[in-house]
């Protein structure tokens, strides 16, 4: 899939850009703080409904406006789709081909993207929270209808969250069958989530250690595990195993006012040639297996989707080294993504000659 | 100094769920041009402003079944054919309406304007759920059919008032719902909202 044409008002610092795409490149560069990775943004946005930066809805609006718009033009498979988003101060709607959005398993089942950040590398040696971050996008991207699982598991877990802290806050004594009427839902959305996360990991490990050998960076064998965030006493099933860990952590639920076990908690481990990755990889061979995991992620979904997705590249030349950077390249051609690339322009990217190659400054977008 | 009417008339139409500050002002021009023209919307603003009083004069919930009705009972409590046994506890007025097109069930209702949500501060006070309690151990109720929608809240609200009515031995059942059937009762069709009926499922207390 790829886009033909992409027109914004008043997101963030751009005001109006409304610019049609033919190549499979296209390059924004500027300098820092101009609107390169808003750009990249809104087209995330337009993409799977939401940022990759914790935000309010008011900061997508450029100051002294009510609303911004986001629309997208694209080619799927020879048809051609329309992506409107809408962002208020208080909501935000979506419309696909004129018809209001309902779940976002429609957005993420036409809209396939890889994004690609200079965080990113951090993955390996970061927080828990960022590989979970990584593991629900290709959840979601692999398997669009677990959206509404992933919304209605955090859904029961702000709910019970919210039984127990107004009962730490002693605004409300505990009503033990309320907390287990969404313990229940909480066990079986959470049940849900963490079979997506194998699932979407199996797929993943057919092609990272392929990568991983190619790059030398294992000689022997890779071991991804996914830590569940709950106690596993019943490897027949992870419900009965939830709701023990639930019933023994309510001492502690209730002292803290929020839920210490399940898969919000949970975590993948990378093991290289039998050494966990997080605390003996070198920082080129974090690297290279984080450059391999998006690989893979790129390759499963044009697997599944019969097609290339799209790849948003946000600076990552910054911190890829040459040998890296001209590999990603190398796969993105062969894949025949549409990518959209965004550069300070301080490093020669020796990007293919068929591309656009637009400015942003100030938040105004001009070809070069 | 006096409001524009035009204005005041969009930001009121604002305050309508699903209505934004667009519709809103498509809407107040339609009724503003509307009335001022010939033809069958002539009296439109007019006809409005009355049903809107009349609404808010003559509308109250039904004594028994919280249904909004005119009188102390609406006309379901008031049908005496109407299966005595059979309670049906929906979410809310158009879950009712969607059931009763169905004509599949022939009991009574049981609305409760809501389900639990304790993130915006519902719980089993707010829902009037010990009203609903000595309904069901007053009258010759013997089943209990728990219609809230297949969603978290629903579904939490369905469990939660399961274990509330287990002392009374009433058969408790609840819609079979959810995926492939949808998870929203009110945009289920008739012929699937009946299935979902008489399929309905025992409840058993985990
Ligand atoms: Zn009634």
């Amino acid at each position: 899939m790829y886009i033909e044409r992409l027109q914004l008002k008043n997101f963030r610092n751009i005001e109006s850009i409304n610019t049609a795409v033919e190549k499979s490149w296209v390059v924004i560069s500027g300098n820092n703080a101009q609107g390169k990775t808003n750009l990249l943004e809104a087209l995330y946005i337009a993409s799977t409904g939401q940022s990759f930066r914790k935000s309010l809805l008011s900061d997508f609006i450029k100051d002294n406006h009510e609303n911004s718009i986001i629309r997208c033009q694209i080619i799927k498979q020879n048809v051609r789709h329309q992506i409107d988003v809408q962002l208020q101060k208080t909501k935000r709607s979506i419309r696909v081909d004129d018809k209001p959005l309902r779940s976002l398993t429609k957005l993420l089942s036409l809209m396939n993207i890889v994004a690609f950040f200079p965080d990113d590398l951090m993955l390996v040696k970061g927080s828990p929270e960022g590989r979970r971050k990584f593991i629900d996008r290709c959840a979601l991207s692999f398997y669009p209808d677990s959206a509404d699982i992933f919304k209605a598991f955090r859904r029961s877990l702000k709910e019970r969250n919210s039984i127990l802290r107004k009962y730490q806050r002693q605004e409300q004594k505990l009503d033990v069958q309320l907390l287990k009427a969404f313990d229940e839902q909480l066990i079986k959305y959470g049940a849900k989530v963490h079979q997506y996360r194998k699932d979407a990991l199996d797929e993943l490990k057919k092609y990272v250690e392929h990568y991983l050998l190619e790059f030398n960076v294992i000689k022997d064998s890779l071991e991804i595990s996914l830590e569940p965030g709950v106690p596993i006493h019943d490897i027949n099933s992870f419900q009965s195993s939830y709701r023990r860990a639930l019933a023994e952590s309510m001492q502690i639920d209730q002292i803290r006012g929020l839920t210490t076990v399940g898969p919000q908690r949970s975590d993948l481990l990378f093991n290289l040639d039998g050494k966990e990755a997080k605390s003996f990889a070198s920082q080129g061979q974090q690297r290279s297996l984080v450059l391999a995991l998006k690989l893979a992620e790129l390759k499963v979904i044009e697997e599944k989707v019969g097609c290339a997705p799209l790849l948003i590249l946000d600076d990552v030349s910054s911190e890829l080294d040459q040998t890296r950077t001209e590999y990603l390249f190398k796969a993105i051609e062969d894949l025949g993504c549409q990518v959209w690339i965004s550069t300070t322009g301080s490093v020669d990217l020796k990007i293919p000659k068929e591309n656009h190659h637009f400015n942003i400054t100030n938040g105004a977008l001009k070809e070069l | 100094m006096k409001l524009d009417p035009i204005a005041t008339l969009q930001l009121q139409l604002a305050r309508l769920p699903g209505i934004g500050p667009r519709s809103a002002a498509r809407l107040a021009f339609y009724i503003i041009k509307t009335s001022q023209a010939q033809g069958k919307n002539a009296n439109l603003a007019e006809d409005l402003a009355q049903s809107l009083l009349d609404v808010q004069k003559e509308v109250r919930l039904c004594r028994e079944c919280q249904n909004l009705c005119t009188e102390e009972y609406c006309s379901i409590c008031r049908d005496p054919r109407r299966d005595q046994s059979t309670l049906c506890v929906v979410e809310a007025v158009p879950d009712m309406q969607a059931l009763e097109k169905s004509g599949t069930f022939r009991g009574l209702y049981h609305v409760l304007h809501g389900v639990l949500a304790p993130l915006e501060g519902v719980g089993p006070e707010e829902l009037k759920l010990e009203y609903l309690l000595d309904r069901t151990k007053n009258k010759s109720v013997e089943e209990v059919i728990i219609a809230t929608n297949a969603n978290v809240d629903g579904d939490a609200t369905a469990l939660y008032l399961a274990s509330l009515l287990e002392p009374q031995e009433l058969r408790i059942t609840r819609l079979a719902m959810g995926v492939p059937l949808g998870s929203e009762l009110e945009y289920l069709d008739s012929a699937t909202l009946s299935r979902a009926l008489l399929e309905r499922k025992d409840m058993v207390n985990t």
